[in-house]
C-alpha cells in the first residue's frame, strides 16, 4: 500500500513537470532559432543589444545606447541628431559592421540603426503588443558583448504599466512588465512570445523603485510607429492638443454623476485644446465619433497615444460633458481642435550655453513652467550654472530672466542680442531682472573685459561659415573686451549655416587691409576648400606673411589651415592640427600635425573644421591674447 | 628612565618661565579660581518628550547651569519649551525640581528657577567683552555617575568671530560640554557653551515636524558664546518672566552681493529686501522691495551672509511692538524708516479627522515662500496615512481651491463646506487643487479609510 502511494507520488511529480519541460524545450528552440537576429551595439560610450527587423539591415535598439542626450543634454544643440559617433554592430557570427544611426526617439527610448551587410541577414517578425496577456510566457533576448548570447525566460506579470523614466520620457508609455531578468546587457534586445514574434524592446531601468524580478519592455506597437516616423522624417513628430487628463474611476463617476469618460484636469496655455474652448473640468466622452473612457492610468495613456500619433494639421472631433453652473446639469458639447506638432520635451529643448558668463538658458515651454513651478511664461529660465559672473551674482538654476539691460527678454534669442549689445558697449555691470519663485530682484553680472582696447581681425575665407563657430567666437571675444573687425575677400555677404537665413556683412575687403592695430587675426572657413582667384590668393598670402612677420596671434580653422601653410610654408614646422582630408597634403609640406581638435603653438592656433573644435579654438585664441597682454 | 626625565626637565622649566606673562598664572591660582566658581556651577538634567507616531519617547539632556541669583535663578543653554517635560538640578547632594522661567530661541539660552532653602552663591557676569588673547577657565560639573566631580581647563582665547548677534569664542583644542561655563581670572562669567543651531522658522509646520526640529536644536553642535550676548538674553527673560516672543517684519531678504552693490553704486554692506508681504508691519511702515537695509537702531550691518544673519537676529530679538529704526537706501538715497515688528504670525490650522486631513489658511508669506500658484485657497499641511484624504492621493503642499465645484477662498469656507458635507454624510467630495502650477481634480471618499470607532 505504502509502496503504491510512493509510486503514485513519484508519477504525479514526474507528470506535473512534463508540460513545463515541453514548454521550456519549445522556448529554447525558439531562442536558438532567433538568436542570429539579435545583435550587440557598440558605441564610444556604452554597449547594449539590438535586433534586426528587416533583411536590408535595419536594427531596433534603445535610444539611450545610441544617443548622447543621456550623457550631457546641456552640451547638445540639436537634440534630434545627437548621435553617438562610433556605432558598431556585431552579429551573432561575430561579423562586425559600421552602423549608421537613422534616428532615435528620446521620449520612448527607441533607436533605429542601419547596417549595410555583405551577408544574408535574418530578421525577426514583429508581433502585436496589443494582444499581450498577463501570464503569457516571454523570452527576453540579448547579446551583451556579442560573445555570450543571453536569453531569460519569464512570464508577463503586468500589461500596460504606465511608465516614464529617464530624461527623455516626457509622457508615460504603457510598458510590458515581466519577471524575466532585464539588465543593461540585454536592454535594447527583443522580447519575444512563444510564437517567436517580437512583442517588445527590453528596457533596463535604473529607477529606484524597480526591484529584482521586475523587468520592462517597450511595446513593439510603439516601436513600429517610431520606426515608421524615423524612416520618413529622421525624427518622431508627435501630435499635441495640450490636455492634462485623469482617469474616471468609480469614485469619479459617482461624484460627477456621469457614467464614464476621461476627465480634463489641465489645459496647456495657448494649446489647440485651449484655443478650441476645452476647459479643465470637462469630461471627454468621444473622439472622432468613437466613445472613449478611462478607468485607470493605462487607459488614459492609450487615449493620449491616439492623440500623440495623430498627424499634426489634422482636426479631431472631441465631445465633452460640461457641467452647467446654474442648472447643475451636464451639457454635451463638441469641439474641433486642430492637432499641432508636439512642443519639445525638456531634454529636446535647445540649451543656449554661455560658458564665459557662466549660465545656460532655455526657453520656457508649458512643460517647463509646470515641472519647475515657474511663475512666468515669458522670459528665459536658467538650466545650469557654471563659473563666472553668473556664479558671482549667485544666480540659481530655475531663475527666470525677464529683463537684461533695458530690453525685455521673452526668448533666448532676445537674451543673446541684448547680451551682445551690452558686451559691445563694454557695460561693466549688466543689470538683469530675475524672478526666483514669487520674488523679483535686480541681479548684476560684473564684467571684467581683460582685453579692453585690443582688436582682432576676422577674415572670412569662404562665404559660408557655421553659425555656431561665429557665435562662439563673437561671444568669447566680446566677453573679453576684444573689438572685432570683419573682413571678407570681396566684402561679400557671409551666410551663417545652420541658422536659417542669417548672414553678416563684413565691413572690409582684405585686398586693401592694413594689419596695424590688430592684436590677432582669425582666418575662418568651412571644411570645404574653395577656388580663389590669383589676386585673392596673393592677398591672403600677403596677409599671412605680414601677420606672421609682425608677430600677431594667428588663428586658422577648417580649410584655412591649409591656406596658412601654403602662404607661409615655414609655419608647417610648428605644432598644428587640421581636418583629416588635408593630412597628406600637410605631411607633404613637412607639417607637424597632432590631430587634436585644436592646437596652439605660441602665436599659431589651428583647429579642424569640426563642431567639437569651435570652443577649444576660441579658447586657445583668447588664451594666447591674454598671455601676451600680461 | 631617570636620565631621560632629567634631560627633559630643564626644557620644562624654560617653557614655564617664558610663558606669556599677562593672564598666565601658576597652578595654584588657577585652582583658586576654580574653587571660587565651583559652587555656582550646577549639574542639570532636562527630560524632553517627543511624540512620534502616537508613542512618547523621552530624551534626557545633560547640562550645566550657572547660578545667577541668591534666590535660585540659574542660567543654562537653550531648553525647548515645546518638548520639555521636567528639569532636575543637582546641588548640595540634593535633587531640586526646577521650573523653566523662559527660553530665548534667538539668544540660545534659558533661565530656570529652583526654590533653595538657603541663599545661593551667584557668579558675577563680566562687564567687558572677551578679547582675543584673554585666558579663560572652562569649568564643567559631571553627573551622578562621577559623583558630580568638576573638570576644567585653562586656555587662551584664540579669536572671536561674530555670528549673527552672538560673538563666538575660538578656544582651540579644548573639550566642550553643554552649558559649560567660562570664567575669567577675576572669577566672573565670560562665556557659556551652547548648542549653536541655526534658527529656521516655518509657517507651515506640523506639530510632528516642530517637535523634531526643536529636538534637533537642542542636539546641535556646541559653540562658546561671549558673555555680552548672554547678558542681553538673560536680562530679557528675567525682566519678562517668560520666553521672549520672536518678532517679525514680514519681508523676504537676500544677500547683497558684491556685484549687486557695485552695480547699484552702493557700499558693499547690508541686506537687500526682496519682497514685502501684504498686510505686514513692514508694508505699513513703507518698506519696499529692493530697499537695501544698512543700519538697524544705529548698528551698521556688515556684508554678505553675516549681514543677513545679524539683521535677522536683530529683528527677531527686538521687542514686539517696539520701534525699530532702519537705515535704508532706496533709489540711491539714504532714508530712515521706523517699523514696529509684530510677533511671528501663527496661521490657523484645521484638522478634519474624518478625512484624515489637516489644512491651513494661507497668507502672502506662505504664498511666496512655498511658491504657490495663487494666494487664495487652503493649504494641505498633513495627510494621515491610510485616511480618506490619503486614498484620494492628496499631498502635503497641495493648494485646495474648490470643493464640490464651489470656490474655496479661505479657511472659514473650508470649515463651512466640510462641516456641511460631514452632516450630509457625503459619499464623495470633489476637490480641485493646484500641485505646483498644475491643476488637478481629486475625489475623496470619506468611507474609504474611515477610522473605526470602537
Amino acid at each position: 500500500m505504502r509502496r503504491h502511494i510512493k509510486a503514485i507520488i513519484i508519477w504525479a511529480v514526474l507528470f506535473s513537470f512534463l508540460p513545463l519541460s515541453a514548454a521550456t524545450e519549445q522556448l529554447s528552440e525558439i531562442t536558438k532559432e532567433l538568436m542570429p537576429a539579435v545583435v550587440t551595439v557598440y558605441t564610444e560610450k556604452a554597449l547594449g543589444s539590438g535586433f534586426i527587423v528587416d533583411r536590408e539591415g535595419y536594427i531596433l535598439t534603445n535610444a539611450h545606447i545610441v544617443s548622447k542626450l543621456w550623457d550631457d543634454p546641456e552640451a547638445i544643440d540639436d537634440p534630434f541628431s545627437a548621435f553617438m559617433e562610433r556605432v558598431t554592430v556585431i552579429l551573432q557570427n561575430k561579423n562586425r559592421y559600421p552602423a549608421e544611426v537613422v534616428g532615435y526617439d528620446a521620449r520612448t527610448d527607441i533607436g533605429l540603426l542601419k547596417i549595410h551587410p555583405r551577408e544574408k541577414l535574418m530578421a525577426l517578425k514583429l508581433g502585436d503588443s496589443g494582444t499581450v496577456k498577463t501570464g503569457q510566457r516571454v523570452i527576453a533576448m540579448g547579446s551583451p558583448l556579442g560573445l555570450e548570447e543571453t536569453a531569460t525566460v519569464g512570464v508577463v506579470s503586468h500589461v500596460g504599466r504606465p511608465f516614464s523614466a529617464g530624461p527623455g520620457w516626457e509622457f508615460p508609455v504603457n510598458v510590458i512588465q515581466t519577471d524575466a531578468a532585464i539588465n543593461p546587457g540585454n536592454s535594447g534586445g527583443p522580447m519575444v512570445n512563444a510564437q517567436g514574434e517580437v512583442i517588445g524592446i527590453n528596457y533596463a531601468t535604473t529607477a529606484k523603485w524597480a526591484s529584482e524580478g521586475v523587468g520592462f519592455a517597450i511595446p513593439i506597437n510603439v516601436a513600429k510607429y517610431v520606426k515608421k516616423q524615423l524612416l520618413s522624417n529622421q525624427r518622431v513628430i508627435y501630435g499635441y492638443l495640450g490636455l492634462g487628463l485623469h482617469k474616471m474611476s468609480r469614485e469619479y463617476t459617482d461624484a460627477f454623476g456621469i457614467e464614464k469618460g476621461i476627465l480634463v484636469e489641465h489645459v496647456d496655455r495657448n494649446s489647440p485644446a485651449e484655443d478650441a474652448g476645452i476647459r479643465s473640468g470637462d469630461v471627454i466622452v468621444s473622439l472622432n465619433h468613437t466613445a472613449v473612457s478611462a478607468i485607470d492610468e493605462k487607459e488614459v495613456n492609450d487615449f493620449q497615444w491616439i492623440i500623440k500619433t495623430s498627424p499634426p494639421g489634422k482636426e479631431v472631433l472631441i465631445e465633452i460633458l460640461r457641467k452647467d453652473n446654474e442648472s447643475g446639469l451636464w451639457k454635451r458639447l463638441s469641439f474641433n481642435p486642430r492637432v499641432e506638432k508636439c512642443p519639445p520635451s525638456e531634454i529636446e529643448l535647445r540649451p543656449y550655453v554661455y560658458d564665459d558668463v557662466g549660465f545656460t538658458v532655455k526657453r520656457i515651454t508649458e512643460l517647463v513652467y509646470l515641472k519647475y513651478n515657474l511663475s512666468f511664461h515669458h522670459g528665459v529660465w536658467i538650466s545650469s550654472i557654471g563659473t563666472g559672473p553668473a556664479k558671482e551674482a549667485e544666480l540659481r538654476v530655475g531663475d527666470v530672466i525677464t529683463k537684461m539691460g533695458h530690453v525685455t527678454i521673452k526668448t533666448p534669442h532676445d537674451l543673446k542680442i541684448s547680451l551682445l549689445n551690452l558686451l559691445r558697449n563694454r557695460e561693466k555691470y549688466i543689470r538683469m531682472t530675475v524672478h526666483r519663485g514669487k520674488i523679483e530682484m535686480p541681479v548684476f553680472l560684473k564684467m571684467e573685459y581683460p582685453l579692453k582696447h585690443k582688436e582682432a581681425l576676422v577674415v572670412f575665407l569662404s562665404d559660408k561659415i557655421p553659425a555656431e563657430l561665429y557665435d562662439i567666437l563673437e561671444m568669447k571675444l566680446l566677453f573679453h573686451g576684444v573689438d572685432l573687425t570683419l573682413s571678407a575677400l570681396n566684402g561679400e555677404k557671409i551666410t551663417l549655416t545652420g541658422d536659417e537665413g542669417r548672414f553678416i556683412q563684413p565691413e572690409q575687403t582684405i585686398l586693401s587691409l592694413s594689419l596695424s592695430g590688430y592684436e590677432g587675426i582669425l582666418f575662418l572657413s568651412g571644411t570645404e576648400e574653395r577656388d580663389y582667384l590669383p589676386s585673392e590668393r596673393e592677398a591672403i598670402s600677403r596677409l599671412v606673411v605680414d601677420a606672421a612677420g609682425q608677430g600677431k596671434v594667428i588663428g586658422g580653422i577648417g580649410s584655412s589651415v591649409l591656406l596658412l601653410l601654403k602662404a607661409k610654408p615655414g609655419l608647417a614646422t610648428k605644432k598644428i592640427t587640421a581636418d583629416e582630408k588635408y593630412l597628406s597634403q600637410i605631411l607633404n609640406m613637412g607639417g607637424n600635425v597632432t590631430g587634436r581638435p585644436a592646437e596652439a603653438d605660441r602665436n599659431l592656433i589651428t583647429a579642424t573644421g569640426q563642431k567639437e573644435s569651435f570652443k577649444p579654438f576660441a579658447y586657445l585664441f583668447i588664451k594666447q591674447l591674454l598671455n601676451r597682454s600680461k | 628612565m631617570k636620565n631621560s626625565l632629567k634631560a627633559i626637565f630643564p626644557f620644562l622649566l624654560i617653557a614655564a618661565t617664558v610663558g606669556p606673562s599677562a593672564g598666565f598664572m601658576n597652578e595654584d591660582r588657577i585652582r583658586n579660581i576654580k574653587e571660587a566658581a565651583r559652587e555656582s556651577v550646577v549639574y542639570i538634567e532636562v527630560s524632553c518628550l517627543s511624540q512620534e507616531e502616537d508613542k512618547d519617547t523621552e530624551e534626557v539632556f545633560k547640562k550645566n547651569g550657572i547660578i545667577v541669583s541668591e534666590e535660585g535663578y540659574i542660567l543654562t543653554s537653550f531648553i525647548s519649551e515645546e518638548i520639555l517635560s521636567r528639569i532636575k538640578v543637582f546641588m548640595d547632594s540634593r535633587e531640586y525640581t526646577a521650573r523653566l522661567v523662559g527660553s530665548d530661541k534667538v539668544g540660545r539660552i534659558s533661565v530656570i528657577k529652583i526654590e533653595p532653602d538657603r541663599k545661593l552663591a551667584p557668579l558675577k557676569f563680566s562687564s567687558s567683552k572677551t578679547k582675543p588673547g584673554d585666558w579663560l577657565l572652562g569649568l564643567y560639573r559631571l553627573g551622578p555617575e562621577y559623583e558630580f566631580r568638576e573638570v576644567f581647563w585653562y586656555n587662551m582665547v584664540n579669536g572671536i568671530l561674530p555670528e549673527g548677534m552672538a560673538d563666538l569664542l575660538l578656544l582651540g583644542a579644548v573639550f566642550m560640554n553643554d552649558g559649560m561655563v567660562m570664567v575669567n581670572p577675576g572669577g566672573e562669567v565670560q562665556g557659556i557653551c551652547v548648542p549653536f543651531y541655526d534658527l529656521t522658522l516655518y509657517l507651515t509646520e506640523t506639530r510632528k515636524m516642530k517637535i523634531r526640529r526643536e529636538m534637533e536644536m537642542m542636539n546641535a553642535g556646541l559653540k562658546c558664546m561671549d558673555v555680552s550676548s548672554v547678558i542681553r538674553s538673560c536680562r530679557k527673560i528675567l525682566k519678562e518672566g517668560r520666553s521672549p516672543e520672536i518678532a517679525w517684519l514680514g519681508v523676504t531678504l537676500a544677500k547683497l552681493t558684491k556685484a549687486q552693490a557695485e552695480g547699484l553704486r552702493l557700499p558693499h554692506r547690508g541686506v537687500s529686501i526682496t519682497k514685502v508681504f501684504k498686510d505686514s508691519r513692514a508694508e505699513r511702515a513703507g518698506l519696499k522691495a529692493n530697499d537695501i537695509v544698512f543700519q538697524v537702531n544705529g548698528r551698521t550691518l556688515p556684508r554678505d551672509n553675516q549681514a543677513l544673519k545679524l539683521f535677522i537676529d536683530l529683528v527677531r530679538s527686538s521687542p514686539v511692538d517696539r520701534k525699530l529704526k532702519l537705515g535704508i537706501v532706496r533709489d540711491g538715497e539714504e532714508r530712515w524708516i521706523t517699523v514696529k515688528p509684530s510677533s511671528y504670525p501663527e496661521l490657523k490650522k484645521q484638522r478634519s479627522a474624518w478625512l484624515g486631513l489637516t489644512v491651513q489658511e494661507i497668507n502672502d508669506a506662505v504664498y511666496t515662500s512655498l511658491n504657490l500658484y495663487r494666494n487664495q485657497g487652503v493649504l494641505v499641511v498633513e495627510v494621515e496615512q491610510g485616511s480618506p484624504a490619503f486614498h484620494a492621493e492628496l499631498r502635503r503642499g497641495d493648494l485646495l481651491t474648490r470643493i464640490q465645484t464651489q470656490p474655496l477662498p479661505d479657511l472659514s469656507a473650508w470649515q463651512r463646506s466640510t462641516g456641511k458635507l460631514q452632516e450630509e454624510k457625503a459619499d464623495t467630495i470633489i476637490i480641485n487643487l493646484y500641485r505646483g502650477n498644475e491643476a488637478m481634480t481629486r475625489v475623496i471618499q470619506p468611507a474609504l479609510g474611515q477610522k473605526k470607532i470602537r
